[in-house]
């Protein structure tokens, strides 16, 4: 099978857009709800403890270099056993993918274009991603470097612009450490972590395979550094009853922004730019999910897998009945609660031990 | 004729091989004859040469020989010789031309004749002897049409191979220059050169240029353009993956980048591989012009592109679906001219910009001042009659000629005519989804980009993967004594240009540079033995 080849560097910031593509509009809103000013403090406990868990998951492709989760599973727990596995990060994948469309598209009709059916989003979205995973990895790596960093500095561009608006005693008492909030403030951003797994599903691919550990780390913790700027900087710009109020408070910003009172409403632009960070997510975790069903059926070329994926993520996107359903079970209970934990945490957790039990060091 | 494997076949009746006791001059000239069909161009001078003992035979074509020469040198020369040689070797010694060579078979007789050179048979010889007389007319080096610079050299290809090799010889005076001429075409037998630097070059480029070129098995191969469809990575795509350019002065510097540079005969156009995309918003100006003008220009380049690319699709999503975005004093300058035009913002954007390519093609092939005329009357006939009898929203009118403009601030013309393509689907993707359709055909092209790659190397390098080290002559040009390394996405073998530390300076502060730098034949020497490494994938 051929292998494509990124670099840490590449690795490294793949992880920062996974990491950040969610977390960055669903975050804030449910940290602030839970931690209140402490909410930064959230934020980088949750990339902790998502670095904590993904050194798992390091430790586990260390006992197996060069191969993915759908390979290794078959060879420590037989085909049995394995092949489900293999599956089961496909599932996975899939499902982020399409959870992910619905709610992007959603939004877009939502806020952009109420009017319009939520069908062209989704087709045009699913064809994108599936586009992308088709060419491959190295695409997607490469599409990244000028996606995050253009993604980046808009971000820094629109905070810079809302920023004389700001009230910064809002984010006092800063050091004010109400611990259960906390800990529930750190939910959210961690299951949206927790789609670090794909690590499992591409370690294979990077050029030094000595510098994994090292990349994935650094992504998990710069996008926690984000994510607690993102936060805090919502705190400031809205306090947190409002913040908390608003499902998007970027958005909200955005809403009041202006240049010269010439140019404003800058929703769209907002939307595209997290449009663009997601897409690379997406497209990712449709490779991923090709990728790991393509090595579970032991066949050699995954674009077969990744064409199929044109007629499965649109049934998954169109499960949920509205964003509100999308929001609290298919997201919320079936994915944070089930698939991602089962998929970052226990089944690394448990593989690990038995592959420690059969000693493949 | 081809063979089920694809493998082009020559027609071996028309050219049979010759078999011994067939070397009879007579014989080889009905072979050839018959192998011409009987071409009126084709001529057989029959002659006796070494004091009457030598009966020989000269065949060529009229239309593609130097006959002055062909009777003064070759002529003379036979007729004067005292005593018959011995062997073709010694015939050949004495005829005054240099390139003479024997020839043994009818398919080399025929293929020598076609080339353009006479072909000297004598009777009671086995081989024949061909002289190199080829003459046909040539375009005089003249300035570039299509690829014009304010300052700089004026000088540009023309359709003989050798008279753009010798162009190219002026400016690389350097023996390291590698020539290595394919023959192309089983039926126009075209002279493909290759160039590059054997000690700048990467082996593994060239081999694999080399073996895409030799791989080409085609009847015919008129233009360089031909062979680019041939040896493209990505043969579908819409953006060119390779450079073409007239310019001897831009053909050096690519060599001098590492790149490899095709050039056919009979084609003032030369093509250049590898690229990336950013090479085609780059003038040989911009090494002329200061750092400062030539990074501004080049900002403006790239800028003009997204607005050709998007400028239409943009202001169809905002003018249509996000109204809202839009101040509204201009909202409603907009939404005035709006009630007068009965047809959708989309339809009159694509119907303008159809009418504006309509009006670019028909200019290209008006004869000159014609050309002129019609432009003048299509603009102001065509956009102020449509304005005025109420049919096209004035905006779009402002909107289609920027956009007719900016497509030709790209200094690379074949880049600019796939950039006016590719708006299309971004307008239609604007007027049914807005911003979000914008989006989507962007994010569609970029990650077409990224796919992309030009002999091995990634299309979009060095954004695409990043390399800030590269970043110094993309979209800024940093000032020449700071460009001390050739673009380690190309794999040079020798990475470095130049010695570092040659900021101009007064000596006193020079000397202060000298001790921080490393002595510079130093520090060449040193480059020199580590290829740079290209990490990113």
């Amino acid at each position: 099978m051929n292998i494509e080849r990124i670099s840490s560097r590449q690795l490294t910031w793949l992880i920062i857009s996974v990491n950040l593509s969610a977390s960055m509009i669903l975050g804030p809103s449910v940290i602030i709800f839970y931690a209140k000013q402490s909410a930064w403090l959230s934020s980088l406990l949750a990339a902790l403890l998502a670095a904590a868990g993904a050194l798992l998951n390091l430790h586990l492709i260390r006992c197996f270099p060069g191969q993915t989760v759908a390979q290794f599973s078959q060879k420590l727990l037989g085909p049995w056993f394995g092949k489900p596995i293999g599956f089961y990060y496909s599932l996975v994948s899939f499902y982020m993918v399409g959870v992910c469309l619905r709610m992007i598209s959603q939004l877009v009709k939502m806020t952009l274009m109420p009017e319009t059916p939520l069908w062209p989003f989704i087709l045009g979205l699913t064809l994108l991603v599936v586009y992308s995973a088709w060419l491959g990895l190295e695409a997607i790596a490469r599409a990244n470097d000028l996606i995050l960093p253009v993604s980046l500095v808009g971000l820094v561009f629109m905070l810079l612009l809302a920023a004389p608006e700001g009230r910064p005693y809002w984010g006092l008492p800063v050091w004010q450490l109400n611990l259960p909030g906390i800990v529930m403030g750190t939910f959210t951003p961690l299951a949206c972590f927790g789609e670090v797994f794909l690590i499992l599903l591409i370690a294979p691919a990077l050029n030094k395979p000595t510098e994994l550990r090292t990349a994935a780390v650094k992504g998990i913790l710069t996008a926690g550094l984000i994510l607690a700027a993102i936060t805090q900087f919502v705190l400031f710009m809205m306090g947190s009853f409002r913040a908390s109020a608003y499902f998007v408070p970027v958005m909200r910003i955005a809403e009041e922004l202006n240049i010269l009172d010439i140019f404003e409403r800058f929703e769209p632009l907002v939307l595209a730019g997290w449009l663009t960070i997601n897409s690379v997510k997406m497209s990712l975790l449709t490779y991923a999910g090709a990728r790991s069903l393509t090595e579970t059926l032991n066949r050699q070329n995954y674009r077969p897998v990744a064409l199929a994926a044109l007629l499965v993520l649109p049934l998954l996107a169109f499960l949920p009945r509205n964003l509100a359903e999308n929001l609290s079970i298919y997201v919320e209970t079936v994915a944070f609660k089930i698939l991602i934990p089962i998929a970052f945490l226990i089944l690394p957790g448990i593989m690990l031990i038995i592959a420690k039990v059969k000693k493949h060091a | 004729m081809y063979k089920a494997g694809g493998e082009l076949v020559v027609p071996k009746k028309r050219i049979p091989e010759m078999s011994k006791g067939q070397s009879d001059p007579e014989h080889i000239i009905s072979e050839v004859e018959r192998a011409f069909g009987q071409s009126a161009d084709l001529q057989v001078h029959r002659f006796q040469a070494g004091a009457g003992e030598l009966s020989c035979v000269l065949l060529y074509l009229k239309s593609f020989i130097d006959v002055e020469r062909l009777s003064q040198s070759v002529l003379v020369s036979l007729l004067s010789l005292p005593t018959p040689p011995v062997s073709m070797a010694k015939l050949a010694e004495a005829i005054p031309c240099v390139g003479t060579k024997e020839l043994s078979s009818l398919p080399e007789f025929c293929q020598a004749v076609a080339w353009g050179e006479a072909v000297l048979l004598v009777s009671g010889f086995q081989s024949g002897l061909s002289i190199p007389l080829q003459k046909y007319e040539k375009r005089v080096v003249t300035e570039s049409e299509n690829e014009k610079i304010i300052r700089g050299p004026r000088d540009s290809f023309v359709e003989s191979l050798w008279s753009n090799i010798g162009l190219l010889r002026t400016r690389l005076k350097n023996p390291d220059l590698r020539l290595e001429v394919l023959t192309l075409g089983a039926r126009t037998s075209a002279e493909a050169g290759l160039v590059y630097l054997e000690s700048l070059a990467n082996p593994l480029i060239v081999d694999e240029v080399r073996s895409r070129i030799q791989r080409v098995n085609v009847d015919r191969l008129l233009a360089t353009d031909n062979l680019t469809e041939f040896i493209t990575d990505a043969p579908w795509s819409p953006f060119p993956l390779g450079l073409r350019t007239e310019r001897p002065d831009r053909l050096a510097s690519a060599l001098l980048d590492g790149r490899v540079g095709i050039l056919l005969d009979g084609n003032p156009v030369v093509l250049v591989v590898p690229v990336v995309f950013w090479d085609f918003f780059k003038s040989p100006d911009d090494y002329i012009e200061n750092q400062y003008v030539a990074t501004s220009v080049r900002l403006l380049r790239l800028g003009t592109f997204f607005v050709t690319l998007f400028l239409s699709g943009f202001y169809v999503a905002t003018t249509t679906i996000h109204l809202e975005m839009i101040p509204q004093p201009l909202a409603l300058i907009i939404a005035g001219a709006r009630t007068r035009t009965p047809f959708p913002t989309a339809l009159e954007m694509i119907a303008m910009e159809i009418v504006i390519e309509i009006l670019r093609e028909g200019v290209i092939r008006m004869p000159g001042v014609l050309g002129q005329t019609i432009s003048i009357v299509g603009a102001l006939v065509i956009g102020e009659s449509a304005v005025t009898a109420g049919l096209i929203e004035p905006i779009i009118l402002v909107v289609v000629a920027f956009n007719a403009l900016a497509a030709f601030v790209a200094p690379v013309y074949h880049a600019a005519v796939s950039v006016r393509i590719l708006r299309f689907p971004i307008i239609l993707l604007s007027a049914s989804l807005g911003f979000f359709g914008l989006m989507l055909g962007a994010l569609f092209y970029l990650m077409h980009l990224v796919s992309l790659r030009s002999i091995g190397v990634p299309y979009l390098a060095p954004v695409g993967p990043l390399s800030v080290k590269e970043m110094g002559d993309l979209f800024i040009r940093l000032p020449l004594w700071q460009q001390n390394s050739r673009p380690s996405y190309l794999r040079p073998q020798d990475a470095t240009t130049q010695a570092p530390g040659q900021k101009p300076a007064p000596d006193t502060e020079r000397g202060t540079q000298a001790e921080k730098a490393p002595a510079p034949d130093k520090a060449v020497a040193e480059k020199n033995h580590s290829p740079a490494p290209n990490k990113e994938t």
